[in-house]
């Protein structure tokens, strides 16, 4: 009791400044005694905390400011001794920098391919002079209790927002494009272009090369091109004026040329033509230039400058109240062109997202792969702390203030980054040529773009500063006479941070791999699944008016060719549903029930040309000509009509009586990942969309396609020889999924590679630092194999329970993703353990190796070297 | 106003250091305050006033010999500077020259 209280002393020595501290200390000291005398040792104390709580004061507290304000780390000759020992620590530990190099140039090269890929998808539509002001008119309505979003609307919505409403200087129609045939004298091409308005011109940013813009679409018989089409088309003469045969049908002449359309665009054409060449050509567009319930054309308008959009959003949703007596619940809003790429998905009539959430998870993923490049360079510097211990001890005896020796080792971490980055830019230039492959087309590296530079010498700038921050704030804290007098220990603190780091290096790699191979099962999950009819050697026409007029003498040609095993015309190909119909009725169907059932329109040969399995019944015949009026059932559709004995039983559609003949098993023509939905074939020649034509078995394909063509080009004059796969078409609705898998495989093995760099140094320092303990453990008895468990054992430690910590993250997120799809895999047992053996066994291969080597040096050398 | 002007309490400070003659340090002056002026003083208020004094050339100081009832820790010494002396005798002049003009004088004296 007759000393001051301890914890006001600790107290006031944390926050008085450094300066102030020795002479306020006595004072409070003398104080204190003065007191103890006078009123006793409790009061005394208590004057004492009172006292040094006066001090807490700004005056007090503040540091003295540096007596030098020269400033050595921009003297040209610091920064050059910088530098120059930055070089020789390089060069020293070759072994060690070409570890840190690399695992960061990896880290940097993928970080930046994401960087670019991102920017490229958050661009989209961004050349649009009057991008803000440019919107697409929705369409919500409620139907079979289902609230759907559109972007297709009525043809009079277009009319009343051009009339009423003073907030919208431009508006164009848009028929969401469509692919036509266009010939020139002898050159013949099929290509998708979009039927405009004039004004389409003036709210798009398209540029004009050739031609007057003003007066570009407003002749309906005219059409715009763009550059490459125009070259295509007419070589390097100039295309105004010529005429151009679309269709087969109509002459129309071309009036401007404009520059191909740019990747990002949400809108992507080749041609486009005015919209009243539609309505003067087309009765049915013509027709439906009242009707209020024919939704068939986009709307895009810009408004005036100043106008909300939400405001003029609310204002014209209630125009098509009323307008329709079978829907009563619909209404417009406008969906802004900043939204429209990567916020393309609409729930319950809400803007949700879309593929903005890959833009982040990738985002995500990219600046963990380049987190786990700093960590390893992190690791690497505090490991090797010992090293540098003395040096820096003796660098802060002689005079260098803490921020130098930040400083220098900042030097250090910023030229090791800047190493890395030029090996990151050849490992780009290595893998762009094969990033079309995984989806990422439209990334460039163009060094013209100076914002590109700027971006990437940031994030060279940036993983310096991040990798060497932290042994730059450890190594610089040490005190310069415990390290020189050899007293360093290594505290806890910065074993116990390495061991966190590599925790974590190795949840996410562990993570990825798990994420990847789930992805990757759910992917050949929905591939193997039974598609219901034979995909293989079958081809696809796109049906034009020519094939469908000649369509029987076409078929006639080709099974004669003898290559052919069957035709068949269809309402849809085999990969997709274009009729959904909802007026089917049956026994016992619950009339409040409005549920739409996918249909099908062919005629014979249907089933042999598929190769469709039936459960029961038979297909449509020739021989039986009441099967205009009959109907094939898929396995859903039987399920839902619930039948007992279905064949011979009739439905009906509308009013009209079907008879049912047949049963099939489930064909999936839509999104491989969800159910197949009710399903039914009707016998109707006339919708014609698709002919099908299935190839003889171990036919010689190419003989067979070379048999074909002339026959097609025969009666098909004005369109090119086009056909589709269905096998491949099938595999097409896998792209995306694909994709994923892909990347998550790449990005599992990349982070696990660099994380076992990591871990290779890390060893080399560890079995380098213990050498001595080794050789003696050997001299006292230890085989190889002690020494090799007992050098791995720490490691394989952390990264199992990196493995324990990332096991239900990973399963919880990805059971989350599973849940976006209808047909899904359930997540096998083994599948985490097996990811936990092959995360530990390579591991401790990259330990080992660096293990075995220290437990095989010869005692004699190392313990000589004292 | 060519004068730093010193509030009530730096004048205090400043004159018990000059009273002090060399021997002024922070806890000494407190307690020739408490003493003399018989009300309750802070530390810190004398420090502050010692280091405002010094920042405006009025004192100056130095280290002195560490003792032990101080922990040995050294103590800070300060002395008066010619421009402290000069504020010093400025502001009793001032003082001086109103009190001269007071007119019932001794009546205050009485009561004060």
């Amino acid at each position: 009791m007759k000393n001051p209280p301890r914890l006001a002393k600790r107290f006031l020595k944390w926050f008085v400044a450094p300066h102030l501290l020795e002479v306020i200390e006595g004072d409070l000291e003398e104080e204190f005694s003065f007191q103890l005398k006078s009123v006793g040792a409790r009061k005394a104390r208590l004057r004492y905390w009172f006292e040094v709580l006066g001090f807490f004061r700004l005056r007090y507290i503040k540091r003295k400011a540096s007596p030098d304000f020269y400033n050595p780390l921009f003297s040209q000759s610091m920064f050059k001794n910088y530098f120059k020992v930055a070089i020789r620590q390089l060069l020293k530990n070759k072994s060690l920098s070409f570890i840190n190099i690399l695992g960061l140039s990896l880290g940097m090269a993928f970080a930046l391919l994401i960087g670019m890929w991102v920017r490229f998808e958050i661009s989209f539509d961004g050349f649009n002079q009057h991008a803000d002001r440019i919107a697409l008119v929705m369409k919500h309505s409620l139907m079979n209790n289902e609230k759907n979003t559109s972007g297709s609307v009525m043809m009079p919505v277009y009319d009343e927002l051009r009339g009423n409403y003073p907030e919208i200087e431009q508006v164009s129609r848009l028929d969401w494009g469509s692919v036509h045939s266009l010939v020139a004298g002898d050159r013949k091409f099929k290509k998708e272009g979009y039927y405009v308005d004039p004004s389409f011109l003036k709210i798009f940013t398209y540029p004009i090369i050739k031609g007057n813009p003003e007066t570009a679409l407003t002749d309906p018989n005219s059409i715009v091109l763009t550059q490459s089409l125009s070259k295509a088309i007419f070589g390097n003469t100039d295309p105004i004026g010529k005429v151009i045969r679309i269709d087969n049908k109509f002459d129309i002449q071309v009036t401007a040329v404009i520059q191909d359309v740019p990747a990002n665009s949400s809108l992507q054409f080749e041609f486009l033509a005015p919209f009243e060449f539609n309505v003067a050509n087309i009765p049915d567009v013509r027709e439906s230039k009242t009707r209020w319930n024919n939704s068939f054309i986009g709307v895009v308008l810009q408004m005036k400058e100043g106008v909300n959009l939400d405001a003029l959003s609310k204002k014209i949703g209630p125009m098509l109240k009323n307008k329709d007596p079978f829907i009563k619940t619909q209404m417009l809003s406008l969906y802004p062109m900043k939204r429209w790429h990567l916020y393309d998905d609409f729930q319950e009539w809400v803007n949700t997202g879309g593929q903005v959430i890959y833009v982040r998870l990738f985002g995500i993923i990219g600046a963990f792969v380049l987190l786990i490049a700093c960590i390893n360079f992190m690791n690497l510097s505090t490991a090797r702390f010992e090293k540098r211990a003395k040096e820096v001890g003796i660098r802060k005896a002689v005079g260098s203030q803490r921020w130098q020796l930040v400083a220098q080792f900042l030097t250090e971490s910023m030229l090791t980054a800047f190493l890395a980055f030029i090996l990151s830019l050849s490992i780009m230039w290595l893998l762009l040529p094969h990033l079309g492959e995984l989806g990422f087309k439209n990334i460039k590296l163009d060094f013209t773009d100076l914002s590109l530079w700027g971006t990437v010498l940031g994030v060279c700038l940036l993983t310096g500063l991040l990798a060497g921050s932290y042994p730059a704030a450890y190594l610089s804290s040490f005190v310069p006479v415990k390290v020189l007098k050899g007293k360093l220990q290594q505290g806890n603190a910065p074993v116990n941070f390495r061991k966190v780091l590599v925790v974590s290096q190795f949840f996410i790699s562990i993570a990825l791999i798990i994420a990847s191979v789930i992805v990757y099962q759910q992917v050949n999950f929905a591939k193997s699944r039974s598609i219901g009819y034979n995909p293989n050697n079958l081809i696809t026409l796109d049906a034009s008016s020519d094939l469908i007029k000649n369509y029987n003498a076409l078929k006639y040609d080709l099974l004669k060719t003898g290559h052919i095993e069957a035709v068949a015309k269809a309402s849809s190909s085999m990969t997709w549903i274009n009729n959904d119909f909802t007026h089917f009725s049956w026994e016992g169907k619950d009339p409040g029930n409005n549920v739409s059932i996918n249909v099908v329109m062919t005629d014979w040969d249907y089933e042999k040309t598929t190769g469709l399995e039936f459960i029961a019944g038979r297909s449509f015949d020739k021989r039986y000509s009441t099967d205009s009026a009959a109907v094939i059932l898929n396995e859903a559709a039987l399920k839902l009509i619930n039948y007992e004995d279905p064949i011979g039983k009739t439905m009906k559609l509308g009013d009209q009586v079907l008879t049912i003949i047949g049963v099939t098993k489930n064909v999936l023509m839509q999104n491989p990942f969800g159910a197949v939905k009710p399903g039914v074939i009707l016998f109707n020649g006339n919708n014609v969309n698709a002919l099908l034509i299935r190839l003889k078995d171990q036919q010689n394909l190419s003989k067979a396609l070379a048999a074909i063509q002339p026959i097609v080009d025969k009666y098909n004059p004005s369109v090119p020889f086009e056909y589709h796969f269905a096998d491949q078409a099938f595999e097409q609705k896998f792209t995306l999924a694909n994709q994923m898998a892909r990347l998550a495989g790449i990005f599992a093995s990349l982070s696990i590679f660099i994380s076992c760099l990591g871990l290779f140094g890390l060893a080399m320092f560890m079995a380098e630092r213990r050498t001595k303990e080794i050789t003696i453990r050997k001299i006292l008895g230890a085989t190889v194999t002690n020494l090799w468990l007992l050098l791995s054992g720490e490691f394989i430690w952390l990264v199992g329970i990196a493995c324990i910590l990332a096991a239900p993250v990973t399963l919880w997120a990805m059971n989350k993703w599973l849940q976006t799809y209808e047909y899904r895999i359930a997540i096998q047992w083994w599948l985490l353990p097996a990811t936990f053996i092959t995360a530990l066994a390579i591991a401790f291969a990259t330990v080992s190796f660096q293990a075995i080597k220290a437990a095989y040096i010869n005692p004699s050398q190392t313990l000589r070297s004292e | 106003m060519n004068r730093n002007y010193l509030g009530e309490f730096e004048e205090l400070i400043l004159l018990a250091v000059a009273v002090l003659d060399g021997q002024a340090y922070g806890v000494a002056l407190l307690h020739e305050l408490t003493e003399k002026n018989g009300r309750q003083v802070r530390l810190n208020q004398v420090h502050s006033a010692l280091q405002r004094l010094e920042e405006k050339g009025m004192l100056r100081s130095a280290f002195g010999e560490p003792t032990s009832e101080r922990g040995g820790k050294r103590k800070r010494l300060f002395t008066i500077t010619a421009l402290g002396q000069r504020t010093l005798h400025e502001i009793k002049e001032v003082r001086a020259s109103f009190w001269s003009r007071l007119p019932n004088f001794p009546k205050l004296s009485i009561t004060g």
